[in-house]
């Protein structure tokens, strides 16, 4: 070989072999910082048991499933989402029976970009599995509908009309261009790049005119929005919004819908039936204007996976709808003042106070300290806005301002109509024990077709009289307080049904007078209704009021009136723990808060609506100035970031035990030895916590990025936690702790790491995902809390399978807004409606030893500035709304766990909040597993953000217990006792075990146990990934090593060669 | 300055480059710092390496080892990229998810383009001729 060649290849092999080398060094650093999330990620096991030979005949299946194979609870799923989106999907409009399409009428003509591109999920934490999804061609087909084939061609080929920029060139500027793209899309896997609606044009669908009138019996039009995690939708800016707007018609759905109407009145169609394929409701006006022609109107959310198939059978009549609105349909967003107040502004004299955050920068798009929104609605949002402002309307109240209801509602919260009509009758109210109220109501079928569900709401109206005006209690004029759904009725069968009513819901937060719940005194209705308006009228025609001055009617008879006198003793005490209920939430509230200032607000006053509601989005938003104490307490979170320590011990404690072997392992700790379950305040966990390390301890707390951490030395598995609230988006082969690769490794068809056998196949199932269900918002329009249970079923058997043990959900905010990014993840405008089904989701969830981790409490309802805006907001508010979505999870349902909220609560973000988690869901509601962040890792001041709060700070104060993130043992270390166990911090100490605790009894009672007997142990192992990449360091750094040598030893030898 | 031609006249075209790549160095060191010195992403390890590699990279041609300066250029600009890779890795995770940026930002996209740029150039350099030899 030359000299030259030889040079040139030596020189080719060190640049060669140090790049390789210091990128996969790099690489491995990285990777191995964030081993947990990969593992995590990649389904990767970090662990293995070993059972004793003598205890394999141990019954280790915990939680049992109630399938024997991946088919039956992937059918079982199917026919889920199937039956939610039957009972759910809503009704709106059906003029002149236009629906359902009558066998022989069921040529149709399917127009809109979203009939083939559908919205089955949201972005984000909402997004869901659509590899298993109908889509509507599908489902019609499926029906028996037939669907004009032109326009299907059309409308999914990217050849024809199915068109729009390179996945990459979405949402650069200037890329998108609504003149020609058409195809819907959501840009940046949550949606945070922008969400496009498309859709074609009325004069380039119109080209294809010639082939309408052979399906014509009717056009079906789908309108989609989608939205999702990281975002909100824009009320102004939408790049192709109308306006700007997301949430109205866009000016192609408007000519299409003019085009349709033009092509019904020729007769070319029958009817136009209107699909609304959004979480997010519409503004609906457009279904009041006799220039769109629409004849029937059906909204259906999001549709997980089958719920294509639900909607083609309402269509057809084989399916008859019962869904209830969980949300009001407004006729204009801007008729809804919290959107006056939606989004964030800043405080005033921020920078003077040293919260002003780096805004601006090139990472932080929105603040993270000095970011506020006022919930100036107080209790008035939604349909206690709407229909309270109605009542005091009709009623002839001072200062109730120009308020015109039919211009404000087009659909009332609770609304839904069937293709039958339905009689209540026989309406009793009768009392049992101290405080049940039993409603009894019989529902007839008087339709003469279809049999069908009805739904009856039981609202209670609350006095407004002297004692709430004197302490500023507000009582919106109605409040859903129970419901209950009858079985499918046969035309003329009737069902009575006996819905029971716990008198606490007739009680109202009274911040200022008593300080806990009261019963005012006065005149309280009970009504059965259809919906909360015709509850409101059914209760002014109970007080008195003119019929003629009544939009919509009031039924007769439905309606009971209930004397009391004032009770502050009765439900002074929580039902679920004994604590006594007091003001807590002081913090929250601009005008009670002690750092305030000269800040104040006028939440909306049901006495002075005129004073208090604006629709002005400019001028009428409050304007807050921050404080030096707001400062302090936003700052003192971050107590390493900002330089503010926790405070040392005030005096010498012990500090907890370490170390100390009891020969416990967690799965001792689920039953004692006379088969009693072992309580978490049981002594017994004293005991077992002594076992732990410092370090096992600080590992526990730090570790969380959707999984709690491995504990060799008690047998603790590293769990599995995943997203969403919609269903976990996991394959069933993702985990190798779950039944799925369990059963498969039993049948050999696995080795016991879970690798493939050369020559063996596993179930055809096995890589496919979990269910993934429709939105939240139809779950809560089925007002069905068998149907919501047996969701929670079939999310519990898929943690179950595919190794999860928790589940990053339910979504349990509130529709504060229409705006919401997120509204697939939740549930209702209605704090109510919004518990007692998401208690029943949750229930399921549980009964199967899978934990939901309900989130993200408490007021995560918006997405813009949600890492730290601060929420002002009154305590009723939050009792009665926001937190009751969270409690009645807990108290009914069993809900183990809650991830905390990005937002504040005034100043306290959700994880530092110890009042929320120690005093209220632990306190109140009686949580007894852990809080954990929402994702910590963007925010622990790697991201160049102000960090919103520091994990240390919140698991001192009992705000959180475990980071949505891993590897922040460091934070721990300034806390850690000497080596004779002393030290300044055992307040922090305890704080740590206490978490460490929650986190074991929450996985001891928990489907993770499934597998691990009493003589199981647990091995560490490396994952492939992290072999794998060693050995690539090894290799290369060899060959560098190698190439170097060869290089330095031909220049000696050259050396010596020239001088010889 | 007959000094001056004889230093410049036993180097060869690479040397040139070389150059260049020391001041394109310093460029992207700077542009690093005033874009990031206010961030976390902030490497002073990589800025400290490449301003240290530039300077040896100046000596060694007076020390008649010119040839080596276009390494020393190369592995100080590959250590700098490593480091800044490994303070910005997270921003890139976490726009890739899309939890709160969307897209990459310009500032990113003009230091990670710079530290690119550097690599390729510095892999070629390292096979380009430094120094003339006795017969040129």
């Amino acid at each position: 070989m030359s000299k030259k060649l030889t040079a040139l290849l030596q020189r080719i092999a060190i640049v060669a072999f140090t790049v390789l080398f210091g990128i996969c060094l790099v690489g491995t650093i990285i990777a191995t910082e964030n081993a947990s999330a990969i593992n995590s990620a990649l389904g990767c096991q970090s662990f293995k048991t070993i059972t004793d030979e003598n205890a394999k005949d141990e019954d280790t299946e915990y939680y049992k499933s109630e399938y024997d194979n991946l088919g039956q609870l992937i059918e079982a799923g199917a026919k889920m989402t199937e039956e939610a989106m039957k009972e759910g999907a809503v009704l709106l409009k059906n003029e002149n029976n236009a629906l359902p399409l009558t066998s022989g009428n069921r040529n149709v003509s399917v127009f809109g970009i979203a009939s083939g591109d559908p919205i089955y999920g949201g972005t984000g934490s909402g997004s869901v599995d659509t590899s298993k999804a109908v889509n509507f061609y599908d489902a019609f087909e499926a029906a028996g509908i037939t669907v004009n084939p032109t326009l299907k061609t059309n409308y999914t080929s990217k050849d024809k009309w199915y068109t729009g920029p390179n996945s990459s060139s979405w949402g650069s500027a200037g890329s998108y261009n609504p003149e020609t793209d058409y195809r819907r899309y959501s840009s940046g896997w949550a949606g945070s790049g922008g969400v496009y609606i498309g859709g074609v044009p009325w004069n380039v669908v119109k080209t294809e005119e010639s082939t309408f009138a052979q399906y014509g019996d009717a056009a079906v039009f789908i309108i989609a929005r989608v939205g999702g995690e990281g975002s909100d939708l824009k009320m102004t800016g939408a790049s192709d919004g109308y306006n700007g707007d997301y949430l109205h018609l866009t000016q192609k759905e408007m000519d299409t819908l003019k085009g349709l109407k033009a092509l019904k009145d020729s007769g070319t169609f029958k009817k136009v039936v209107l699909i609304i394929n959004s979480a997010s409701t519409i503004a609906a006006d457009f279904l009041y204007d006799s220039q769109y022609g629409v004849d029937a109107a059906l909204w259906v959310g999001a549709l997980g996976q089958n719920g294509a198939t639900a909607v083609a059978k309402l269509l057809t009549g084989e399916y008859v709808p019962s869904g209830k609105l969980s949300d009001t349909f407004w006729m204009d967003h801007t008729m809804n003042p919290v959107n006056v107040n939606y989004g964030y502004w800043e405080y005033a004299d921020a920078a003077k106070y040293g919260i002003e955050s780096q805004k601006g920068n090139m990472f932080v798009p929105e603040p993270t300290l000095h970011a506020y929104v006022v919930y100036q609605e107080g209790m008035y949002l939604g349909y206690r806005y709407t229909e309270t402002r109605y009542e005091d309307s009709v009623l002839g109240a001072a200062k109730v301002g120009n308020y015109d209801y039919s211009k404000v509602v087009a659909y009332p919260f609770g609304y839904g109509k069937s293709y039958t009509e339905f009689e209540y009758s026989n309406f009793k109210v009768s009392k049992s024990g101290s405080r049940t109220y039993n409603v009894t109501v019989t529902v007839k079928n008087t339709g003469k077709t279809y049999s069908g569900k009805e739904t009856v709401q039981i609202y209670v109206s609350k006095p407004y009289g002297e004692y709430a005006k004197k302490n500023q209690i507000q009582v919106p004029s109605v409040e859903l307080v129970e419901f209950g759904k009858t079985d499918v009725l046969a035309p003329g069968a009737s069902q009575t049904l006996t819905i029971p009513v716990d008198e606490k819901y007739f009680t109202s937060y009274d911040v200022y007078g008593s300080g806990t719940y009261v019963i005012m005194p006065g005149d309280y209705y009970l009504t059965a209704a259809t919906d909360a308006h015709n509850a409101v009228n059914n209760v002014l025609k109970a007080k008195g009021a003119a019929e003629s001055k009544l939009v919509g009617t009031a039924t007769a008879g439905m309606t009971e009136k209930i004397s009391l006198t004032f009770n502050d003793q009765r439900y002074a005490y929580s039902d679920a723990t004994g604590q006594q209920i007091g003001n807590l939430f002081g913090y929250a509230d601009i005008n009670r808060y002690e750092g305030r200032g000269n800040n104040s607000v006028k939440y909306y006053d049901r006495s002075d609506w005129e004073g208090t509601v604006s629709l002005d989005r400019v001028n009428g938003v409050p304007k807050l100035t921050a404080t030096q104490t707001m400062a302090d307490d936003i700052l003192k979170q971050c107590p390493v970031e900002y330089k503010k320590p926790i405070a040392k011990d005030k005096e010498k404690k012990a500090y907890p035990t370490y170390g100390k072997s009891a020969g416990l392992v967690l799965v001792n700790m689920r039953y004692d030895s006379e088969g009693k379950h072992i309580e978490i305040d049981d002594p017994a966990w004293d005991t077992f916590m002594d076992q732990l390390t410092w370090d096992e301890i600080a590992t526990l707390v730090s570790t969380g990025y959707h999984n709690t951490a491995l504990v060799e030395s008690i047998v603790k598995p590293e769990t599995n936690d995943e997203n969403g609230p919609n269903g976990f988006n996991r394959k069933y082969s993702q985990d190798k702790e779950g039944l799925a690769t369990r059963k498969e490794i039993k049948a050999g068809n696995l080795d016991e790491k879970g690798n493939p056998i050369d020559g063996k196949t596993t179930d055809p199932n096995y890589n496919k995902k979990t269910t993934a269900f429709p939105a939240n918002g139809i779950i809560a329009a089925t007002f069905n809390r068998d149907l919501a249970r047996k969701v929670g079923n079939i999310i519990g058997e898929d943690g179950i399978w595919c190794g999860c043990s928790g589940l990053y959900g339910i979504g349990a905010n509130i529709h504060r807004s229409p705006y919401l990014g997120r509204t697939a993840e939740y549930y209702s405008e209605c704090g109510m409606l919004t518990g007692l089904i998401a208690a029943h989701e949750s229930l399921g969830i549980e009964e199967k030893g899978v934990h939901v981790y309900n989130k993200h409490c408490v007021v995560n309802d918006q997405e813009n500035a949600r890492h730290g805006v601060g929420v002002w907001v009154t305590e009723q508010a939050l009792r009665e709304i926001y937190l009751r979505a969270f409690e009645l999870p807990i108290t009914i349902g069993g809900a183990f766990n809650t991830m905390a909220s990005f937002a504040r609560l005034g100043t306290m973000a959700g994880p530092s909040d110890g009042v929320l988690g120690q005093d209220f869901l632990r306190g109140e509601c009686g949580m007894k597993g852990v809080i954990v962040t929402d994702m910590y890792t963007d925010m622990n001041g790697k991201q160049d953000n102000s960090p919103y709060f520091e994990l240390a700070y919140g698991v001192y104060t009992g705000g959180c217990d475990i980071p949505d993130g891993s590897g922040h043992e460091a934070q721990f270390n300034a806390y850690k006792p000497n080596s004779a166990g002393e030290g300044d911090y055992a307040d922090m100490a305890w704080a740590m075990r206490l978490a460490a605790k929650r986190v074991c009894y929450m996985v001891a009672n928990s489907s993770a146990m499934n597998g691990i007997g009493s003589t199981t142990r647990i091995v560490k192992i490396m994952p492939w990934w992290q072999a794998t990449l060693i050995a690539f360091d090894v290799i290369f750094g060899v060959l560098l090593v190698a190439g170097v040598a060869w290089t330095v030893i031909t220049v000696i030898l050259g050396f010596k060669k020239r001088n010889a | 300055m007959d000094k001056v031609k004889k230093f410049f006249e036993s180097k060869s075209y690479g040397f040139y480059v070389s150059i260049g790549l020391a001041v394109l160095s310093l460029v992207t060191a700077i542009v690093y710092a005033s874009l990031f010195h206010m961030s976390r992403y902030m490497s002073w390890g990589a800025f400290a390496v490449v301003l240290v590699g530039v300077a040896v990279a100046a000596v060694l041609p007076f020390l008649k080892q010119a040839k080596w300066s276009c390494c020393v250029i190369a592995l100080a600009d590959f250590i700098a990229l490593l480091l800044y890779a490994y303070n910005i890795y997270f921003y890139v995770s976490v726009v890739m998810v899309g939890i709160q940026a969307s897209t990459f930002s310009p500032q990113f996209l003009a230091c990670t383009s710079l530290f690119a740029i550097l690599l390729v150039l510095n892999i070629a350099n390292v096979f380009l001729k430094q120094e003339k030899t006795e017969n040129e």
